[in-house]
């Protein structure tokens, strides 16, 4: 069973390592993504 | 990371894109990157945590340090030293792979610091995501 990614999930706002912002919806815009959220960089 | 360095190109070859987010600063993350050697995947950051609080990722400092979690910790250790905490250090993370159309195929949540789905699984549902 799949389920849909939330509006509150898409419309986060991330940035990436240029501090650029960056769209969540955007990962998965062109294909597929796999999303790994970790617990912190270390 | 540094699990994942290895599949990124099967995965791509798949045709899903790998990402990883954490909750530092954009400087901490591409040190980060550079730490694991794998500047090839996409490091992205959520100070504001809001996309593991849409996600429904936990956070808590008794899970974090869940006993169960030190065992994992210290394997993670020697594989690979940590270095500084960068970023919440209570926050826990998860996994998802989305389809385009946003369909959640694939779902896991951390309950406990180094509760990770194994990396065959996630290549696994990958190909499941893609064959759908």
């Amino acid at each position: 069973m799949t389920t849909r990614a939330s509006d509150d999930l898409a419309a986060a706002e991330l940035r990436d390592t240029d501090d650029r912002p960056r769209a969540m919806r955007d990962l998965w815009r062109d294909r597929p993504a796999l999303v790994l959220w970790v617990r912190h960089f270390g | 990371m540094a699990e994942l360095r290895p599949h990124v190109e099967e995965l791509r070859s798949i045709g899903v894109e790998p990402y990883v987010i954490g909750s530092g600063t954009p400087a901490e993350a591409r040190d980060f990157q550079r730490h694991v050697h794998a500047e090839s995947v996409p490091v992205l950051v959520d100070q504001k945590l809001a996309s593991y609080a849409a996600a429904g990722w936990k956070r808590s400092a008794t899970a974090t340090m869940h006993p169960s979690s030190w065992w994992r910790g210290l394997k993670s250790m020697i594989a690979h030293p940590q270095r500084k905490t960068a970023g919440d250090p209570w926050q826990l993370g998860g996994a998802m792979i989305v389809r385009r159309d946003g369909e959640v195929t694939f779902r896991f949540r951390s309950e406990t610091g180094g509760h990770h789905p194994a990396i065959a699984t996630l290549v696994d549902e990958a190909r499941k995501a893609v064959a759908a």
